[in-house]
Parts: C-alpha cells; sequence; structure tokens
C-alpha cells in the first residue's frame, strides 16, 4: 500500500549564473559603495575604501548611494553606479533581511558586470547564502564582520574594516597574502562556519 | 490539471515523519496534503491551480493558488476555510503594503525584528465558519482560528521559502508567528465594525492583513472614565521596545468592557483614536536615558508644555481600533506593526470570495 502527497514547495529551476570577471589588480580603480538604512554601514565601507586605497593607487572612491528603497536601490541606482565603477562595495548585511538584500545588490552589480563585495555580519552567514543560492549563486562570497555593528563608534569601526580587508582582497581576487594574513583568513572562516 | 509534484510513502505516518524532516512543518505535524483533500480545496477556491496570487521578487518566490490549497490542508483547515486564507495572501500582495515598496513584505518576513503577520476577519463569514472573537481570543480551542492562521505561516515556509533559519532570522519573534487569526466581535461593539469603517458593507466579509509584534496586554479593570482607559493604553503604545521611530499604524484590540465604558460616555471611534494619536507619545529624553538618540526635529518630533516628544502615529488614522475579546474583565491589547508600512489610513482590508461550490460548510 501507497500513500501520495504533494510537495508543499515550488519546483521552480534556479538559473546558475556567473559572476563578473575579477579586476586585474585595484591601482587605478574606481570603488563604489552601496548601502541600506542600517546604521554605520556608509560609515563601515567608507571605512575599508580608505584601507583600499592605503593598499592601492586607487582613481577615486564614488560617494557612498543610499538605496532608494529600503533594502534595495532603484534600477537606475545600480545602472549609474556600475557604469562609474570598477568593483563596488555593498551593505549592510546586520540583521535578517537586510543580509539577504545586501547580497541581492552585490548580485545586480556581478550581473552588470561589475565585481562587488557584500557586507555582512556572522549570525547571518545562512540568511546571505540563502539569498546568493536564489539568485543562481551558490557559493558565491561575501564578506563576514563580528556582530553588531550598529552601536559601534568610529575606531571600532575602523577596527572592524581592517577586519573585514583580508577577506574583500581575497574575494576580488587581488590579495598578495602572506603566509601570516593567509592563516588569519582561514581562522576567520573556521569561526565563522562553527557559528552558524 | 495540477501538475505539482508528490512524494510517497508506505502510509500517513511516513508522510508526516517524511515532511518534518524536510522541514516542511512549523514544527507541529501536519496533515499530509493527498490529491483528493488539495482537490476539495481547489473546487472550493474554483480558481486555476497555477495562478500567481503574490509575487516576492526579493528572493524570486511565487504564491500560486495550489501551493495555497497544499499548505491550507497541511495545516488542518476544513475546505470551507480556504476562500479567507485566499483572500489574506491578496491582502499580503496588495500594492499600498509597503507605500511604493514592496521590500516591506519581504522585511517583515525575514528580520530579526520577528514580526508574525496577524489576520483579522469581518462580517457573516465569522458565523458561517465559527471564527472566534470573543473569550480566548488569541488563544486555543477553536479550528477555523488556529488552522486558517497556521495555514499563512506554512505558506510562508513552503511557497515563500521565508523558512526559520533559512530566511526568516527573528531573534525572538513571537508565538503568533505559529498562528495569529482573529474576528472582531462586532456584536458586543458599541461602534460600526472595521470593515464598515472603512467603506465595506456590513454583509460583506473582510480579512485585514497586518505585519505585527504580538499582542501587548492593557489591564484596566477600574477605570470607569474613557480618558483612564485610554490613557492605560497609549501608555503601552508609547513603550520604549516598540520602535517609535518606525511610522506606522499600530493595532488596537479593545476589550468589550472596555469599549462600553468608552461608548457610555458618548465616544465615538473618531474621538478614541484622536484622543490615542495625541497621547501615543514619549518624551525624547526617555529614549536619550535608553542610548536611543532621537535628535530634535526628526520626523514626527513636537514639543508641548517645554517638553520635546516623538508621536507614534503620523495622525489619528494610524490607530487601527477593532473591539474583540470576551465581554468579561477590562482587558484590552495593543498590536505593534513590525514594517507594515502603508499609507496613512489605508489599512489593508481584502474582502473574501464566496465559496465556488455550494456544498462548503464550515462546522
Amino acid at each position: 500500500m501507497t500513500f501520495t502527497s504533494y510537495v508543499p514547495v515550488p519546483s521552480d529551476v534556479v538559473v546558475l549564473s556567473q559572476a563578473a570577471a575579477r579586476p586585474q589588480g585595484l591601482d587605478g580603480a574606481t570603488i563604489g559603495i552601496m548601502h541600506n538604512c542600517k546604521k554605520n554601514g556608509r560609515e563601515l565601507m567608507s571605512a575599508i575604501a580608505d584601507l583600499l586605497c592605503e593598499e592601492f593607487a586607487i582613481k577615486e572612491v564614488v560617494a557612498p548611494v543610499r538605496s532608494e528603497g529600503i533594502m534595495l536601490p532603484s534600477v537606475a541606482q545600480l545602472d549609474d553606479l556600475a557604469a562609474q565603477c570598477d568593483v563596488v562595495l555593498s551593505g549592510l548585511g546586520d540583521c535578517g533581511s537586510c543580509s539577504a538584500c545586501s547580497l541581492h545588490v552585490a548580485i545586480d552589480f556581478e550581473r552588470r558586470g561589475v565585481p562587488a563585495v557584500a557586507i555582512c555580519t556572522k549570525p547571518f552567514l545562512k540568511s546571505s547564502q540563502a539569498m546568493a543560492a536564489r539568485q543562481g549563486f551558490e557559493g558565491y562570497r561575501f564578506v563576514m564582520v563580528e556582530h553588531p555593528v550598529s552601536s559601534l563608534g568610529p575606531d571600532e569601526i575602523r577596527e572592524r574594516a581592517r577586519e573585514a580587508l583580508p577577506q574583500v582582497l581575497s574575494i576580488l581576487g587581488v590579495d598578495d597574502l602572506t603566509d601570516a594574513a593567509q592563516v588569519d583568513l582561514m581562522l576567520a572562516d573556521l569561526g565563522a562556519r562553527q557559528a552558524s | 490539471m495540477f501538475n505539482q509534484p508528490v512524494v510517497t510513502t508506505a502510509d500517513v505516518m511516513e508522510a508526516m515523519e517524511l515532511f518534518a524532516e524536510k522541514r516542511w512543518t512549523d514544527g507541529l505535524p501536519i496533515i499530509p496534503p493527498t490529491k483528493e483533500r488539495v482537490r476539495e480545496f481547489l473546487d472550493v477556491a474554483g480558481r486555476d491551480p497555477d495562478e500567481v496570487i503574490l509575487r516576492v521578487s526579493e528572493n524570486r518566490r511565487e504564491v500560486t493558488v495550489g501551493l495555497a490549497a497544499i499548505n491550507a490542508v497541511m495545516a488542518g483547515c476544513l475546505p470551507a476555510y480556504f476562500p479567507v486564507v485566499l483572500a489574506a495572501v491578496e491582502g499580503w500582495a496588495d500594492e499600498r503594503w509597503g507605500d511604493g515598496d514592496r521590500t516591506y513584505f519581504y522585511i517583515s518576513n525575514a528580520s530579526t525584528g520577528g514580526g508574525g503577520q496577524l489576520l483579522i476577519v469581518n462580517g457573516p463569514i465569522r458565523q458561517e465558519l465559527g471564527i472566534n472573537s470573543g473569550v480566548n481570543l488569541y488563544g486555543p480551542g477553536n479550528r477555523a482560528n488556529a488552522t486558517i492562521g497556521r495555514a499563512m505561516r506554512l505558506i510562508i515556509i513552503n511557497a515563500l521559502g521565508i523558512a526559520p533559519g533559512v530566511l526568516d532570522h527573528a531573534s525572538q519573534g513571537h508565538p503568533g508567528k505559529y498562528s495569529f487569526c482573529i474576528a472582531e466581535n462586532e456584536e458586543e461593539s458599541p461602534w460600526e465594525p472595521l470593515h464598515v469603517e472603512r467603506g465595506f458593507p456590513a454583509d460583506t466579509s473582510t480579512v485585514t492583513t497586518f505585519s505585527a509584534r504580538g499582542p501587548e496586554p492593557v489591564e484596566n479593570r477600574v477605570s470607569g472614565k474613557p480618558e483612564g482607559i485610554l490613557y492605560s493604553i497609549a501608555d503601552t503604545m508609547s513603550r520604549l521596545g516598540a520602535m517609535m521611530g518606525m511610522s506606522g499604524t499600530t493595532t488596537v484590540v479593545m476589550g468589550p468592557e472596555h469599549a462600553g465604558i468608552i461608548a457610555r460616555h458618548g465616544w465615538s471611534k473618531e474621538d478614541v483614536k484622536l484622543f490615542l494619536y495625541e497621547n501615543f507619545k514619549r518624551p525624547l529624553a526617555d529614549f536619550a536615558r535608553a542610548g536611543m538618540v532621537i535628535p530634535p526635529g526628526s520626523p514626527r518630533t513636537v514639543t508641548i508644555g517645554g517638553v520635546d516628544y516623538l508621536r507614534g502615529g503620523r495622525g489619528p488614522e494610524d490607530i487601527l481600533l477593532v473591539v474583540a475579546g470576551g465581554n468579561n474583565a477590562g482587558v484590552s491589547s495593543v498590536i505593534t506593526q513590525w514594517s507594515h508600512h502603508i499609507p496613512l489610513g489605508e489599512y489593508i482590508i481584502t474582502p473574501i470570495a464566496p465559496a465556488a461550490t455550494g456544498a462548503a460548510r464550515g462546522r
């Protein structure tokens, strides 16, 4: 005897997509920042951009753009920033919806041929991964920093930016990591996986 | 022809275990959605099972009539309840939700804020289906309330894929995430019901959708005056943890005893809303003490008697007022919105279509 039930979830097929080509180094690059309404998102990504300027001969950091929607930019905003930039930072992903949306935005840039790095906090690994998979970017890498960010002061924000930097460089493929920095990065990844 | 895939198991119990293992449940056992049972629900709806009734673009998911039926069966609904479920999903799809930014709907289900999806039912369907509006309003014991509310959560988890730990990252959430369906106690209210207030005929059945925190009780068993009762309700509305900085509507579920006292003093619903709006405010100094600094001059700040306040509502219409609960004590409740961004006074009220088959009976 058998018993038959309908599957309660949709059987959609997610079309796998490809990320934009990685930049050939960051000297001469224009960096963009797309931030949502979350507190300290703009500040943290600006601090990361400052560190990139210390490491590389960055041509320009475009003034941070605040998404028109509460979490998502308009198509015009995406097109405009994509046209100006070689790399975009997207964030802040420090809650359930904004982490998923920060990935959504980063992937919107990847689809426009611009490599992007989403900045999220560690508790939201699963949400960020789930959104990336829904968008056809299973396994897409993004930055995870310690939570919280919204209650940090300026010095602490700079410290978070330093925590993010090796991941940003690795994701963009422009890292010339020393052995010690590689180990740091592996330990950060391991810590995040154990926490999830 | 409904082409949804199926799973085969040895028996009912194995099906229930499979669904639990696949995390297709809310943690409670479900009724396995057989073809026959789902067919009954689709017949009541009289609609194409592949018809899309809600799209969530953020994570590229849709709710179809068929998926809604499957999950309503799983929740333990009777076929006659299905039109309420469909109307509620249509409420979620209402373009006014988000006031031009539909991401608010995604946020209401995914955010650490952890809101639930409240349903308020009005009209004759309450009697037809036995939807409770009285004693134990939020509590257990009523099949229609329990299962209709549950169907909504299963639709969010399974059809929309906004599941706990996956895309739903509520820090704590609240028990209304299991089921959160009430009806207005129109019979014991001294005023016109919510749907009539908003222009629907009394004999039209409607469901109001509202993404929300859990109910905050207001026990005031001693005040015999409108001002006293309403001041205690406004106080609960104005609690520091209510995120008053997010403009929006607050639902007040007033118990019939409170409503009766207030109405006997000649107060109308409008009088009530005005009083609540004026008293739904908190000194900025209180926020500062909690480390939640609100700069003077921010939207909805006002100075009264030399004290700077933040108002919680944009106007009296930001009070969504219904009368519900048992007429047995001076107990009301406040339900604060969570990411329920709507134009002022534009409560999301959706008419419930009658069952397509005359054979559907609710009891």
